[in-house]
């Protein structure tokens, strides 16, 4: 149909989408997968290798009753990997911080999420610091969420993400489906806080994967795609069109994940 | 899924595009010589632009930026000219006719929400009518409502009319009445151009509208075009149809076929 930039495909890539959800929604898009079936079918259409997914349940009625639903959706789907929903363990909601890790760990849990506007509370140290320091210990990647659906939101959030950097630098920090409008001052974090990421399902400014690239390197992005609320088709669009290198669309791909799941450990 | 390069690739036209840095974010490559680049990297035949100084301070000296833009890259970048609604009647027409004179020059736009003008206010007027009279293109972000759109589309026939991002922000789940007076109305389409891709939302509005009324944009250089071309290409629809997305309707509707037969023969 068209003359594609590169001979590689998105298969060969072995696309890890860092940012997907599964369960039913509120709000369907027609033709999006809520289950773990459904999922996996889509993965094969677009040739998606794997996923960290959270559950709908637990970004909207309650993180526990999600997070144990979601164990049940991807046991014995080696392709789905679970990621959890937290929120701070002040208000009886979730457990102390330790046991929180461990009962993440022992359920082979590797990544986190949260949902700080959405689910209202403080992402900073001063309401989060005692989960956010537990994670850090475990070097268990955490998903920052602000909800944000369009590039105009882009100075939302950034104060708070400069405080858990700089609070607790060696906690894998993602953030999420940030958009064109950041470039002003994502680079004085990102230069400065070496475990901050960026997942890349909308930052879509034009040249932008290659320009960050350029600046800061491949193994600062993450491959997402914000399923099932938005089309995978095109981050995936994004990257075999980018103009990067093999090695750095591997490791936007899959590999910088891939590396930042198998480095978690019991603290 | 398998991405292959293809030996006969369909004519890819960027219906909406932009050149030149843009004031309250940073664009990496703005200029019309890595454009062009881009377009190649993409296998895309020409893209359709207007200019971002034209949509910000001066619509003036940005149309003439467009215009230079289009000179130097025959076949490749094509112009709309831009239209302040705050601009006296006389020199819009002005600005119309001696810049769609130029081969490349494919249409007027407007961008109601920069320009904090309602589509329907007298200060539109001279350009719709003119668009009339020449049997021109309007690239409109922004048309006020459905009722505006489906009057100033009854009443000025002639003209054709696109409307810049609605059938990329609709989300494939609620009606849109902006959706239907494209449907229902000759000389209107929609662009896919957007900020937000909603998942299933494409098949949908090809079923609703048919693919005949769709146009693929982009936003470059906001935006990369990668995203929106595989947008097109993943999703459950025809060859025909894809084909008609993403290059033969804005061939047709803006009238570019001669003026792009210098690329793509």
């Amino acid at each position: 149909m068209v003359i594609l930039p590169v001979k590689t495909d998105a298969a060969d890539l072995q696309l890890f989408d860092c940012n997907c959800m599964i369960g039913p929604s509120r709000t369907p898009q027609p033709g999006a997968p809520e289950t773990a079936s459904a999922l996996l079918a889509e993965m094969d259409r677009l040739g998606i290798a794997e996923v960290l997914v959270y559950h709908s349940v637990a970004r909207s009625y309650s993180p526990a009753e999600g997070n144990e639903m979601l164990l049940k959706e991807v046991k014995g789907q080696p392709r789905l990997h679970p990621c959890w929903v937290l929120v701070p363990h002040h208000a009886g909601e979730m457990p102390e911080p330790a046991e929180l890790v461990r009962q993440m760990l022992d359920n082979g849990v590797r990544a986190a999420r949260v949902f700080p506007d959405e689910h209202f509370f403080f992402i900073e140290p001063w309401c989060f610091g005692e989960t956010l320091a537990a994670l850090a210990d475990a070097r268990i990647p955490l998903l920052v969420d602000w909800g944000k659906q369009h590039w105009s939101e882009g100075l939302r959030g950034w104060p708070a993400i400069r405080q858990v950097c700089e609070s607790f630098p060696g906690l894998p920090l993602i953030v999420v489906r940030e958009g064109i409008a950041i470039d002003r001052f994502v680079g004085a974090l990102i230069s400065r806080h070496t475990a901050l990421c960026l997942e890349i399902s909308y930052y879509m400014g034009h040249r932008a994967l290659e320009t960050f690239v350029n600046r800061f390197g491949a193994e600062r992005l993450l491959f997402g795609t914000g399923m099932p609320m938005y089309d995978p088709a095109e981050p995936i669009g994004m990257l075999l069109t980018s103009g990067l290198s093999e090695d750095a669309l591997r490791a936007i791909a899959g590999e910088n994940l891939r590396r930042m799941v198998a480095a978690v450990k019991a603290p | 899924m398998k991405w292959e390069q293809s030996e006969r690739p369909s004519v890819i036209v960027d219906a909406h595009a932009h050149l030149g840095p843009w004031g309250r974010f940073r664009i990496p490559h703005s200029e019309d010589e890595v454009l062009v680049q881009t377009l190649d990297r993409c296998g895309i035949a020409a893209a359709c632009v207007s200019h971002n100084l034209a949509l910000g301070a001066d619509w003036v000296a940005g149309n003439e930026r467009t215009l230079a833009a289009v000179r130097r890259n025959p076949g490749r970048i094509a112009g709309y000219c831009v239209v302040s609604p705050h601009a006296p009647a006389a020199q819009i027409e002005a600005e119309l006719q001696r810049l769609l004179s130029h081969p490349g020059m494919c249409g007027l736009k407007f961008h109601t929400d920069l320009h904090a003008y309602p589509f329907s206010g007298p200060g539109y007027q001279p350009a719709i009518e003119y668009a009339h009279a020449h049997n021109l293109t309007i690239l409109t972000h922004g048309w006020e409502s459905p009722q505006t759109l489906e009057r100033a589309a009854s009443q000025y026939s002639n003209a054709r009319f696109i409307l810049a991002h609605a059938g990329a922000v609709w989300n494939g789940r609620n009606e849109d009445l902006n959706l239907r007076v494209a449907r229902d109305m000759p000389n209107v389409w929609v662009d896919i151009c957007g900020s937000v891709a909603y998942f299933g939302a494409l098949p949908r509005l090809v079923d609703f509208l048919g693919p005949q009324k769709i146009l693929w944009g982009t936003d470059c250089v906001w935006f990369d075009p990668g995203p929106a071309l595989m947008r097109v290409l993943a999703a459950p629809l025809s060859d025909e149809a894809k084909a008609m997305i993403l290059g033969r309707n804005a061939i047709r509707v803006l009238g570019i076929e001669a003026w792009l037969r210098r690329t793509v023969g």
